[in-house]
Formats: C-alpha cells, structure tokens, sequence
C-alpha cells in the first residue's frame, strides 16, 4: 500500500508514519494477514476527521491492491473525507495535472507504460505552472506483488 | 517602526476598521488608522487634528481611540546556526548571543547541546522553548539508553525529535533546530527542522535569523549549484574555515548574530569544540 503526501510537511509525514504503524500492529495482530486497502484508508481518515477544526493540512492518496477489492484508490484529507476513485490529482498543481489527465485520451485499458508516461506528462505540466511544485519526478507502479519506483527525475537536471 | 510604505502593505481589517499592527516585545497591539489619499497621511479616524502617527511609540497611557493588547506567549531570543556533513564528519556552529528586541542579553550562551557522543542539536528561536526541548529530550535519551542498554543512533535521535515536536502541534515549541551527527555507518548526517517536526536528511542545515545569508553561500560552496568548476571533496579543517567565513558575513548582515561562533566537529573519534570570536558590535 502506498500513501502520496500534500499540504502541511509536518502533519503529513507524521499522520501516514501513524499509519504505517498502524497497518504494521494489524499484521502482527492478525497472523500476517496484510491490511486492506479500503481498512487502512479508513484508519486514517477516521483520526482525521477526529481532528477536524484544529487546522491540519493533509491530502493524501492510499492506494494499492487487495484480493477483495482490487486496485483501490483513496483520496482522504484533512477535513475526514474518503472517497473511493479511478484518478485523482491532490495539491497546489492538481488543477494543472487534471488538465493534462482529463485531455488524454484515456482508455480504461491502458497499458503500464502508457500510464507511466500519462502521470510523468502531468506532474511535469504541473511542475511548470504551479510555483509550489518542482524538484523532483518520482513515479511508483503498483501491481499485485507490491510496489516499485519506476521513473525519478531530479528537475534541476532535465533540460 | 513603521515607513509609510510597509504601512500600506500591513495595514489589516479588524471589525471593518482599518488597523495598523504594532510589533514590541509585548506582542501584538493594534491602532485603528484611516488613510487620507489626498495627502498621503495617517491619522485617527475620530480626530483628524491629531499627530501623524510614526509607529514606534507604544502609547501606555489613555488614548483617544480604541487598540487591543494581546499577551504573545513566544519572543525571538536570536541567534544563527549552521550545520554541515561530510564523509566522515559532521561540522555544527552557532553563534553565541542572545538578545531581546534591539538589547543584547547575553554574549556568551551556547546553542548547542551534545544530545550524545556522536550527536549535537544546534537550536535557534525562543530559549525558554529551546531549553524545555532538551530537558524533554535529555530525559527521553535517558529512558531509552536504560531501555535498550544502548545509546540512541543519529537517525533515530532525529525521528525522536521530530515526533516531540509534532507532540506540540498545536502550540509548538518556538525552536528551529538543526542536528548534526554521525549515523551507525560512520558518516556524517545533518537533519533539518522546521518548527512542528517535519525533518529531512540533508547535506547542510541552517536556521535562525541569519539563515537567509548563509544558505545562498552554502548552496555555492557545499552543494557546489551553479558552479562550472570541478567538485572536490572538502576536508573537515577547510569546512571549518567556509563556516568561520560564512558566520563573518551573517555577523555583518543581522543584528542578532555577533559576538562568537561556538563550532563543535562530531567524529567517530568524539566531538572537539572551538571558539571564534566575531565582532561584537
């Protein structure tokens, strides 16, 4: 399972390290049986909305795969909302990331690649537009073993 | 202390009045204003005869116009640090006044603080909030070396930090802190905070008022950016030269650095401290 992370540094990295113990306990709570997706989202959205008017600022994405559901992604933020969706952009660029995504011509059967290619094009379009994103390109491909880093790209580099 | 122009830029709503906000060591008091556009002056909306305000008096008497007073909790006591990592070793300054507003406390009161053998927390900000943190941490440090018959390693020394701070989150502690030390590999590690916890792994930190003016240098000279020679590894008596030289040039530029730089140098072998005065003016 994978968490993405947007909004205030502090409250993000530590709300998803909260999470990751959690997950951690339940693995050793229930015999190595890994948590769900929709179970983890749902821990973390619960602390969340309990949180609510104390002025966190947290946009995330848990995403991953279970043999229940699939591949599920979850978009969860600061005032407790969860929902459930095939795409999401989270953050100051999103607006600009969701142009580019929106515009594709998007098959419900992309392939891998193709998808790797349609997320760099995004966040590298929202790199451009938005000041508050920049740096670095990292993409991560998730499938039913786990995930893995496939595309990183420091920005000061690139042409 | 407020030109006309900032007043333009500071100028606030409070109710729908038009308030200018005063900064003192009693935190923060507000004068309703009005602008007159024609003459470009400032003054009472209820008696337009009075005095042009200049911002730099606290009336502590009986005024014609209402303000509000507020007690701040926090006060910025100062001060500059800076930490940088190598290979081996790992380099942390701060210089060593402490002042309040315009008046200097003290020239000689140490930011730094070992937390280990190999490990240092340089901290700038609020000294009261400061010192609280490392009684926390110090006694944290203590309950986990007899817990694990061990002392704790830089790394996690820096998550401890940065979930201490985070435990205050919603009245943090007024501390921008840096830690320098060496991790389980023998390397150098430097962690950059920001005041509720969240921390990075980078190769050189610096925080405090004085940070504005060290880090453009230290991207130049550490991270070598927007250099066309060739990277070379500095030794750690060099490193210690660039940091004498680099709280010179803060030490001329902010008031509130001055009077001496404390280094300390973390090795594997220990931590080895000198002292380099600056100016004291």
């Amino acid at each position: 399972i994978l968490g993405t992370m947007a909004g205030g540094a502090a409250d993000c990295s530590f709300w998803i390290r909260f999470l990751r113990n959690e997950s951690k306990m339940h693995e050793l709570i229930h015999e190595g049986r890994a948590i769900s997706v929709a179970r983890a989202s749902r821990l973390l959205s619960s602390v969340l909305y309990g949180n609510r008017g104390l002025d966190l600022s947290v946009g995330t994405m848990i995403m991953g795969y279970d043999k229940r559901d699939g591949f599920s992604i979850y978009y969860i933020d600061n005032t407790g909302v969860r929902i459930k969706g095939d795409m999401f952009a989270v953050g100051s660029g999103s607006t600009f990331a969701l142009g580019i995504l929106d515009t594709e011509e998007r098959k419900f059967d992309m392939s891998e690649e193709e998808a790797v290619t349609l997320g760099i094009k995004a966040i590298r379009h929202a790199t451009l537009r938005d000041a508050a994103s920049g740096g670095f390109i990292g993409v991560y491909l998730i499938n039913e073993n786990g995930w893995r880093k496939v595309f990183s790209q420091d920005l000061a580099k690139a042409i | 202390m407020a030109s006309l122009l900032s007043a333009t830029s500071a100028v606030h709503s409070r109710n729908g009045q038009s308030c200018l906000p005063i900064h003192s060591s009693e935190g923060q008091a507000t004068i309703p204003v009005r602008f007159d556009g024609t003459n470009l002056s400032i003054g009472f909306s209820t008696d337009p005869t009075a005095n042009i305000i200049d911002g730099s008096s606290i009336d502590h008497g009986i005024t014609k116009a209402p303000y509000e007073r507020s007690f701040s909790p926090y006060e910025f006591n100062g001060g500059t640090t800076l930490a940088i990592s190598g290979p081996d070793y790992a380099v942390v300054a701060a210089d060593t006044r402490l002042s309040s507003g315009y008046e200097i406390l003290s020239r000689n009161v140490s930011k730094l603080h070992p937390l280990t053998d190999r490990c240092v927390l340089g901290s700038a900000g609020c000294k009261t909030d400061v010192d609280q943190l490392r009684s926390v941490l110090d006694i944290k440090m203590k309950v986990y070396q007899h817990n694990h018959r061990k002392p704790m390693a830089t790394p996690s020394v820096a998550q401890m930090l940065g979930n201490t701070l985070y435990m205050k989150r919603f009245f943090p502690y007024y501390s921008f802190n840096v830690l320098a030390g060496i991790d389980s590999e023998g390397k150098g590690a430097v962690y950059s905070y920001d005041a509720i916890g969240s921390f990075e792994r980078t190769p050189f930190s610096a925080s405090g008022s004085g940070q504005s003016f060290l880090i453009p240098l230290m991207d130049n000279v550490i991270s070598h950016k927007n250099r066309c020679d060739e990277r070379r590894d500095l030794p750690v008596e060099e490193v210690v030269e660039i940091v004498k030289d680099a709280f010179l040039t803060a030490g001329e530029r902010d008031i509130y650095t001055g009077d001496a730089v404390e280094i300390k140098i973390i090795t594997s072998e220990g931590i080895r401290t000198e002292m380099f005065n600056l100016k004291a003016d």
